[in-house]
């Protein structure tokens, strides 16, 4: 359908509905705040729309869409960074808006685990994210960031360690 | 994966009923508004691609042509038929005096003999 040029229309919409709703969560834990992953979602939407007739199927269509919206989140960040600013230097920024958001307490498991990620280099975060929030293979995770499954092992189980430390901290 | 039980996969932030679905919704929307748009971009950076090409492939023939010139132009003067008939007017010892000199057997230029000529 999606190879179609007569179905592409009806195939993009069905495949956004279906895929939607996780994309738009695995933005939004990225970019923490809620205008900053619609603005993602918009253009993740418009890669996918633009990019779909050309999609090689070398990965799962999944894959392929959390790439695209990785992509498009990591975007949105590098574009709130100051000049010759890290994204990895965000963490301070992203847990006010994390703060401002949240409609829970400051000092609930929720938010604190939060800001624990938070502290995480970015890559760290999402290879942390597509593990425990998606449930997903190391193999997958390689290939929607480009890193090797090694990296990727060593990048879960410090960020689980980074992690542990912070809430211990905080005596959760 | 299990090492977070107690807070599992809870978000501290959540949206309204039916918001993502909207927003699912809005972002197909726009993706199927913006195709004309990005035909159109295409068209234009297939256009921009294309020209500069044509342009950069003039450039280096021009260069080419160019320096292609140069060297006729000095082949054209050393087979210049005035230069050889020149030469060929002059005796061997001159043709070896104007070829090889030494800048040691110019005299000096004398300022007030020259004025008293």
């Amino acid at each position: 359908m999606l190879r179609s040029p007569s179905q592409r229309d009806l195939g993009f919409s069905i495949l956004l509905k279906k895929y939607g709703e996780q994309l738009y969560w695995h933005i939004r834990r990225i970019v923490v705040s809620h205008d900053d992953a619609e603005d993602a979602m918009q253009e993740m939407s418009i890669n996918i729309f633009n990019g779909i007739g050309g999609f090689k199927e070398k990965c799962a269509l999944s894959t392929w869409l959390y790439r695209i919206a990785t992509n498009e989140a990591l975007h949105v960040l590098r574009q709130r960074c100051n000049f010759l600013q890290s994204i990895d230097s965000l963490g301070e920024s992203l847990t006010e808006k994390l703060e401002a958001e949240s409609h829970l307490d400051a000092k609930s498991a929720e938010v604190l685990f939060q800001k624990a990620l938070l502290q995480l280099p970015a890559q760290q975060r999402i290879a942390f994210n597509l593990r425990y929030y998606n449930e997903m293979p190391y193999e997958q995770i390689a290939q929607i960031t480009g890193k090797n499954v090694g990296t990727l092992k060593t990048n879960y189980h410090f960020a689980v360690e980074r992690i542990k430390k912070y809430l211990n901290e905080f005596a959760l | 994966m299990n090492d977070f039980n107690q807070i599992g996969k809870r978000m501290p932030f959540s949206e309204s009923e039916g918001y993502v679905d909207s927003l699912i919704d809005k972002c197909a929307a726009s993706a199927l508004a913006q195709r004309s748009d990005h035909h159109r971009r295409a068209v234009i950076r297939r256009i921009c691609f294309y020209s500069s090409g044509i342009a950069a492939a003039l450039l280096v023939a021009f260069l080419l042509f160019s320096r292609f010139q140069t060297q006729n132009d000095y082949k054209r003067i050393e087979k210049s038929q005035s230069l050889n008939e020149v030469l060929s007017s002059l005796s061997d010892k001159q043709v070896q005096d104007v070829t090889y000199y030494n800048l040691d057997d110019i005299p000096d230029y004398d300022a007030d003999q020259a004025s008293s000529n």
